[in-house]
């Protein structure tokens, strides 16, 4: 019965989160390198250079749309991580929840207690019964801790793809926006 | 005769060896995100994810395409 109340794997949702926090950081070392090269460039050329300006209004528009993908997901991965945590504890919420419908004698149909069919004497049957809502109880318990977690993870992916998308849009305006030709 | 003004050219390589360098990265964290299983345990939570991996994805080659063209064409 372990295993059968609360599915997903954690480590694998801890994993992924762990990647996109990996590589936000990642995206976010070579953004900073990119602003530190503008900078000095800025700082040689001098501020009425109109070198220095060539292609700037792509550059930052592209910095901008790379430094708000990394934030997001680094937010994303934490989210991930988050739910990581929270159906680890629902797995053994729903474990200590089998144990005790297991030991009290009952069964799980679905998330729902049952008592078993077949023969029993009027006192079991009765005592299996009066067993019930507290078992129930048990596995509500577990089923609505991930439940929770799982409405609040699906709430920050769905903003956070509405927020995916608005930085394509920006990636590919910058890409369509035409360099002034260098040193003119 | 008017000169005409060059950017350093140890700066501004450096400019475009970031750019390139960031559009590398980029495409690396676009493969990186759909290398990875995930199994959340319901259907509408794994589409949830699945969808935003899509579009992170979707995000970073988009950067790798605008910031190596960037690079190119400062090159060029």
């Amino acid at each position: 019965m372990t295993g059968s109340l609360i599915h997903g794997d954690h480590i694998s949702c801890s994993r992924v989160g762990g990647a996109m926090r990996r590589e936000s950081s990642r995206l976010h070392q070579h953004a900073q390198s990119l602003v530190d090269a503008l900078d000095d460039l800025a700082a040689r050329e001098g501020p009425d250079s109109d070198t220095t300006m060539t292609g700037e209004a792509a550059i930052a528009t592209s910095l901008r749309a790379l430094r708000a993908t990394a934030d997001d997901l680094d937010e994303a991965g934490a989210a991930l991580q988050r739910y990581a945590t929270d159906l680890a504890e629902g797995h053994e919420l729903g474990r200590r929840a089998e144990r005790r419908v297991e030991g009290a004698g009952l069964l799980l149909e679905g998330t729902r207690v049952i008592e078993p069919w077949g023969p029993a004497s009027a006192q079991e049957a009765e005592r299996r019964r009066a067993q019930v809502p507290e078992v129930q109880s048990r596995v509500d318990l577990a089923t609505a801790h991930v439940g929770r977690a799982r409405g609040r993870l699906e709430r920050e992916m769905a903003r956070l793809t509405e927020a995916f998308w608005a930085h394509s849009r920006e990636a590919h305006s910058a890409r369509q926006a035409p360099l002034p030709p260098r040193g003119s | 005769m008017q000169a005409v003004h060059r950017p350093e050219p140890t700066s501004f390589d450096a400019v475009v060896t970031a750019l390139a360098r960031s559009s590398t990265a980029a495409l690396e964290a676009s493969h990186e995100l759909l290398a990875h299983y995930n199994d959340t345990g319901d259907a509408s939570t794994q589409r949830a994810v699945d969808t935003l991996i899509d579009h992170a994805a979707d995000a970073l080659r988009a950067l790798t395409d605008s910031l190596a063209d960037i690079s190119s064409e400062l090159q060029a």
